[in-house]
């Protein structure tokens, strides 16, 4: 690790009596975001890391080194020996995971797995936009039993438009290729991850990235707050306001139905599946919606160990807790406020959120979209109107499907 | 589109999860969910990962 102190969050991004609310129980993490690489070979035009006010990484190297990368799998090993955990996810990450090729994302791997006590499953995946995944690269890959995510902003070059190289050049062709090689290894292919774009058509998004054959989706809200709303929104001060524009909610309904009525299941599109579960009284296992307890956290390439990038979106140093894996151990990450107000489920949301008849579905939407300088994190989702929109919508379509079944 | 504001205060309707169905998207939600009924705790993931 450089010796970077990391300074404690200047902002938590919780109410400060969250982890001392008697009835909170931290819950284990089960995610590990690992950092292996600290830089991108894209430049993408929206990207929330690389472009967005929180310009930390600048500071952290390039790499995770060999130090950093035995202390984050035996602290892993720690948590997971404390708490008797029978599963755990690890998800290899950047900047570009797969910029020095696949031997740091086996390495690290191979680390957890050598510390990690037997009897727990460790599903890992590296997250990639595809253009360094090759041939080889994905047959070592396999051999490790790590499954590949990509990220794209749809199934055609004019989708991903915006995802380009430091030199302009696109990154389609390559990420195209990648997606083709994933297709034709089912099993190595964990799925696509996809930001919406409004002023991309949703049928088209949706089909054409169906032609890529990808076993699961999701469609991903744009990371934006009441004082940095996203292209097509107003933000301004927070709240439930109705009437509002629901452009994103109307974008995902189109494509709801046409997940919803194809005949068949193409795809799992994890934002609607996990609506449904909702709807139907499960919890939720994503952060988009629900009050599940969040159980993720990131080790960065310098052994800091911090909150989930989007975070960052919202304000410099957000994401930060101080700790770091040579000195703290999983469990005092639990205590940190920031975790503990996204294991607090309803507690952590405002009072509209908390009174409003959608509240148990939606869940105030991901954490970082309800940000308002100056007070935080307590309000509805900039998003508000739209997973409302959405929600209603998969509601009555549900509802529709439920009664012919019973 | 705007959301209409007749409907902000009106509760969402209560659904009973059904053991089955013929409709083949909502029998694979379904069939997650049987393995998710089956966990002490359900946790969220980082939607940053597939």
């Amino acid at each position: 690790m450089t010796a970077r102190p990391r300074p404690p969050a200047c902002r938590p991004a919780t109410r400060p009596d969250a982890r001392k609310t008697p009835e909170h129980v931290p819950t284990p993490l089960r995610q590990f975001v690992l950092k292996v690489h600290g830089r991108c070979n894209l430049d993408c035009t929206y990207c929330y890391l690389y472009r967005g006010q929180d310009d930390g990484w600048r500071d952290r190297p390039a790499r995770a080194g060999a130090r950093v990368v035995e202390h984050t799998a035996a602290r892993i090993a720690e948590h997971v020996a404390a708490h008797g955990l029978d599963r755990i996810r690890v998800e290899l990450h950047g900047g570009e995971p797969l910029l020095a090729g696949p031997a740091p994302v086996r390495e690290y791997v191979r680390a957890v797995r050598r510390a990690v006590p037997d009897g727990c499953r460790i599903t890992a995946t590296v997250q990639t936009n595809g253009t360094r995944l090759t041939d080889r690269g994905l047959e070592q890959l396999t051999e490790d039993g790590i499954r590949v995510g990509l990220s794209l902003d749809g199934g055609r070059a004019a989708h991903n438009a915006r995802r380009v190289d430091h030199a302009g050049r696109p990154a389609w062709p390559a990420a195209l290729a990648a997606a083709r090689r994933l297709a034709a290894h089912p099993e190595a292919y964990a799925g696509i991850l996809c930001t919406v774009d409004l002023a991309a058509e949703p049928l088209d998004v949706y089909h054409s990235l169906l032609e890529l054959a990808p076993p699961r989706l999701d469609l991903l809200l744009p990371h934006a707050n009441w004082g940095n709303p996203p292209p097509g929104l107003d933000g301004g001060p927070p709240g439930r306001h109705r009437p509002g524009a629901t452009p994103y909610g109307d974008w995902l309904v189109t494509v709801f139905d046409a997940w919803w009525d194809a005949g068949r299941l193409r795809t799992r599109v994890r934002l609607f599946q996990e609506i449904v579960a909702l709807l139907l009284g499960a919890p939720s296992r994503a952060e988009a919606v629900g009050l599940s307890p969040v159980a993720a956290v990131v080790v960065e390439t310098d052994g800091a160990i911090e909150q989930v990038d989007s975070l960052r979106s919202a304000y410099r140093g957000a994401a930060e807790t101080g700790l770091d894996v040579f000195r703290h151990s999983f469990d005092t990450v639990l205590r940190h406020p920031g975790i503990a107000a996204r294991q607090s489920g309803e507690r952590a949301l405002g009072e509209e959120c908390r009174a409003c008849p959608v509240g148990r579905v939606c869940g105030g939407g991901n954490y970082v979209h309800r940000y308002a300088p100056g007070s935080g994190f307590g309000h509805a989702s900039v998003y508000c109107a739209d997973l409302e929109r959405l929600i209603r919508h998969v509601a009555h379509r549900l509802e529709g499907t439920v009664r012919i079944a019973t | 589109m705007t959301h209409p504001t007749d409907e902000t205060e009106t509760p969402l309707p209560e659904l009973h999860r059904p053991v089955r169905s013929d409709h083949p998207v909502l029998a694979a939600v379904l069939a997650e969910l049987r393995t998710r009924d089956g966990e002490t705790t359900v946790v969220a993931y980082y939607e940053d990962a597939p």
